[in-house]
């Protein structure tokens, strides 16, 4: 049986060009998503800010050097000083995201508290350009309420102290000058650690790995639609007529597709590997377990249903409802609680788990015992499977 | 009339099939379950979930440190755990926090000192710029903490006779009592302008979450047509299409009755995503247009799949290429979220991707 099935599948010209095809996908979707996030994008590519800049005071200053001081902005966003004219029609032209404006007294207007708005203009083109500013900008409000707070009412308890109005201004001039120059080296504040460690679980690999699980899925569903095809053609039941019992066939199903998927992912670890992405044997392991395991399941759906509609329903919708519920689509770390809880319960998300604890090298740690219960608890839904199916009468031609 | 009556028998051959058929009712009434739970979860949590999740270690136990870790948690774009450095760095690792912020013991006695350098240690992985943007909000806070220290020293400064008249207790007190005046209450104002020039209402930083989920409910919809039009495809492999031909059935009839059949069977997942989607925003008024939108979009996919079903020779080549489409066009759907951010403006084609024109309309919609 197997080895009619191996020369089945090595004869099929088109299943091999939509492996490849599959393949290719996978190889330049992590080609694609390879690049150094971190790495400044050319000018033209970067969000554009502009500033108009009407008062020359230095809290309008402390405003524009947040961003000209911001390694974050001088790398992701090109931020222009300009007149408002020009900033105004540049912004009309599509050529900003967004353009703040100070206006003139503005810090006049901050000693005398008659807060001047500062205007902020965003663009609603591309709304998660328009989300980051908004939240950055709102964040920056912050400092100069600290810095006007501290002015004003220093000023104050000078004044009530007995100082003059001239020497308390002057006083109040020096320290706004030095609060301004702290807000400015607000990096200082901060000790920055970069942890590096293999298991960190970033987003890119995250869905690398995510559509290897469906791929895998969809291959052992295909497995599962030639087991139906083979039962609605009549070929399992005279199998079973000379003595090959129903697990036995569809142990052979299971050994055929986990043959063909460790294949697959040795190959998807060698074009990884031609790619600089190294990945460790164990992490390979899991997913090849994975694969069996998904293989055991789509095979216990295509030997307990009948009907071969049925089976693409039920399997469709295991896979890619299972991915959504078990963190596969919207990653597992976003879910809320009770979401997680649900995710705990698919096998989407402990293979998620699992093959992250296998790139940090924690996989041993896991003991090999967990992995033979998963192999045999395939085994056990195969035979689950037989029986039902041995049960389920010679219903073979009809209703297909 | 009779084109009319073509479609009407096709599609309710199409629902017949799938109606009377028990274990297909059975496996639509459980997803529609996990369907509506997984919707209502998600659009309930979206504005919590939009948050950046950090954590924070509180080393100290001083007045000055509690409050910080107070008002940080209180922050609307801040999602706080609060542990121990080794818990928090597990969750970390895990991807569940972007970073740590870990406040050292003496942060309160350093800033009276006007001692500002490495006032909290941030935990961050390589290359996240996050990091970078919850500093900055973290320093927003403390700003106010390094002021009053850095002005009050300037108050002792001063000469004798110019600085009796307060004690640092009610220097603060003084101060606190200003912070909490709407004088100063200082913001930006923000005003949104779209391509034409109009303005517009801001978006809610919820937004993007609840892209993600209509993002993964389009991939969902798409699934369920991929497996209706399944039995199209059956039933050209076992010749009954052929068979029906002979009754004179059209194969404008046939397309409509079709595509009518897959609609209806995607409604209650329409609705169920349309009601979740606008209730979880508070946005009820669009519920219609949400429903259609759903609607409009299952139809697309059904005539996609429909199209795949008639060219192509097999079920199995049908289920391969229908489940690269799903993919495909999910993965467009997910990318085009991020278009301009993370990744630079794509093609022209990918505005005509079903997925990419659903989002854009529910991101309309939600707006």
């Amino acid at each position: 049986m197997l080895i009619n099935d191996i020369k089945r599948i090595v004869q099929n010209k088109r299943l091999w060009a939509v492996l490849l095809v599959c393949l290719a996908a996978v190889w330049l979707l992590a080609r694609g998503m390879q690049g150094d996030n971190a790495e400044a994008l050319p000018e033209k590519e970067r969000v554009a800010i502009g500033i108009i800049n009407h008062d020359t005071s230095i809290y309008s200053k402390m405003i524009t050097s947040m961003y000209l001081e911001n390694g974050l902005f001088t790398s992701y966003v090109s931020i222009e000083l300009g007149e408002a004219d020009a900033v105004y029609k540049r912004f009309a032209d599509g050529e900003l995201d967004m353009y703040v404006e100070i206006p003139e007294d503005f810090a006049v207007s901050m000693e005398s508290l008659e807060h001047l708005p500062v205007q902020v203009v965003i663009s609603t083109r591309n709304t998660a350009i328009e989300l980051m500013l908004k939240n950055l900008m709102e964040s920056y409000a912050g400092f100069i309420n600290a810095v006007e707070v501290n002015c004003v009412s220093l000023y104050d308890v000078m004044r009530d102290s007995g100082m003059s109005r001239e020497a308390a201004r002057k006083t109040n001039e020096k320290i706004s000058i030095l609060l301004i120059m702290q807000a400015l080296s607000r990096d200082e504040f901060f000790k920055e650690v970069v942890t590096e460690h293999e298991s960190f679980v970033k987003l890119i690999p995250f869905y690398i790995h995510e559509a290897v699980f469906l791929l895998m899925g969809f291959f052992a569903l295909l497995c599962g639609v030639r087991f139906q095809k083979e039962h609605h053609s009549g070929i399992v039941r005279r199998l079973n007529a000379v003595g090959k019992s129903s697990f036995l066939i569809l142990s052979e199903k299971l050994l055929f597709l986990e043959g063909g998927m460790i294949l697959l992912l040795l190959a998807f670890k060698a074009g990884m590997a031609a790619l600089g992405v190294y990945i460790p044997m164990s992490a390979v392991v899991v997913m090849s377990v994975a694969g069996g395991d998904l293989g055991a399941i789509m095979l216990t759906f295509a030997a307990c249903v009948q009907k071969m509609q049925n089976y693409l329903l039920i399997s469709n919708m295991f896979l890619l409802l299972g991915a959504v519920l078990g963190g596969g689509i919207i990653p597992y770390m976003y879910l809320s609680e009770h979401m997680e809880r649900v995710a705990k319960c698919l096998p989407n998300y402990w293979f998620l788990k699992a093959v992250f604890a296998a790139h940090a090298g924690e996989l041993p740690g896991y003991p090999g015992l967990l992995l033979l219960l998963i192999f045999a608890a395939a085994a056990g839904l195969l035979g689950a499977a037989a029986w039902v199916y041995s049960r389920r009468g010679g219903r073979v031609y009809e209703n297909a | 009339m009779k084109m009319l009556n073509g479609i009407m028998t096709q599609f309710l051959l199409r629902m017949k099939l799938l109606c009377r058929d028990r274990m297909t009712v059975f496996v639509f009434f459980l997803a529609a379950i996990s369907f509506l739970y997984g919707m209502s979860d998600l659009n309930r949590e979206a504005e919590e979930r939009s948050s950046i999740p950090i954590g924070i270690v509180n080393l100290s136990d001083e007045p000055m440190a509690q409050e910080l870790t107070q008002r940080l948690i209180q922050m609307p774009s801040l999602h706080v755990t609060v542990g121990d450095l080794d818990t928090l760095m597990a969750r970390m690792e895990d991807g569940y926090l972007r970073c740590i912020l870990e406040i050292r013991e003496d942060y309160a006695e350093r800033i009276e000192k006007g001692k500002y350098k490495e006032l909290i240690t941030v935990y961050h992985q390589e290359n996240d710029n996050v990091a970078t943007v919850i500093t900055d909000i973290a320093a927003g806070e403390m700003m106010y903490d390094v002021c009053l220290a850095r002005a009050y020293a300037e108050y002792e400064a001063l000469p004798p006779g110019e600085k009796e008249k307060y004690t640092r207790e009610q220097y603060e007190a003084y101060t606190e009592a200003m912070r909490s005046d709407v004088k100063f209450d200082f913001a930006f104002r923000f005003s949104f302008v779209d391509t034409e020039g109009k303005e517009q209402k801001g978006t809610e930083n919820s937004l993007f979450y609840r892209q993600a989920v209509a993002a993964t409910a389009a991939m969902l919809l798409a699934m369920l047509q991929l497996s209706i039009m399944a039995g199209v495809v059956m039933e050209k492999e076992q010749g009954i299409l052929r068979r029906r031909r002979l009754t004179a059935l059209g194969m404008a009839a046939e397309t409509v009755g079709n595509l009518l059949g897959a609609m209806t069977g995607a409604i209650l997942l329409a609705a169920i995503f349309a009601a979740c989607a606008c209730f979880g925003a508070g946005k009820t008024e669009v519920f219609g247009a949400m429903l259609w939108t759903t609607l409009l979009f299952s139809i697309m996919m059904s005539l996609i799949y429909f199209i795949c079903a008639k060219i192509l020779p097999g079920l199995q080549s049908y289920q391969i290429c229908g489940t690269l489409l799903l993919l495909v066009f999910g993965a467009c759907g997910f990318c085009s979220m991020v278009e301009g951010v993370l990744i630079d403006e794509f093609p022209a084609w990918f505005d005509y991707v079903p997925n990419c024109m659903f989002l854009h309309r529910v991101t309309e919609l939600l707006t």
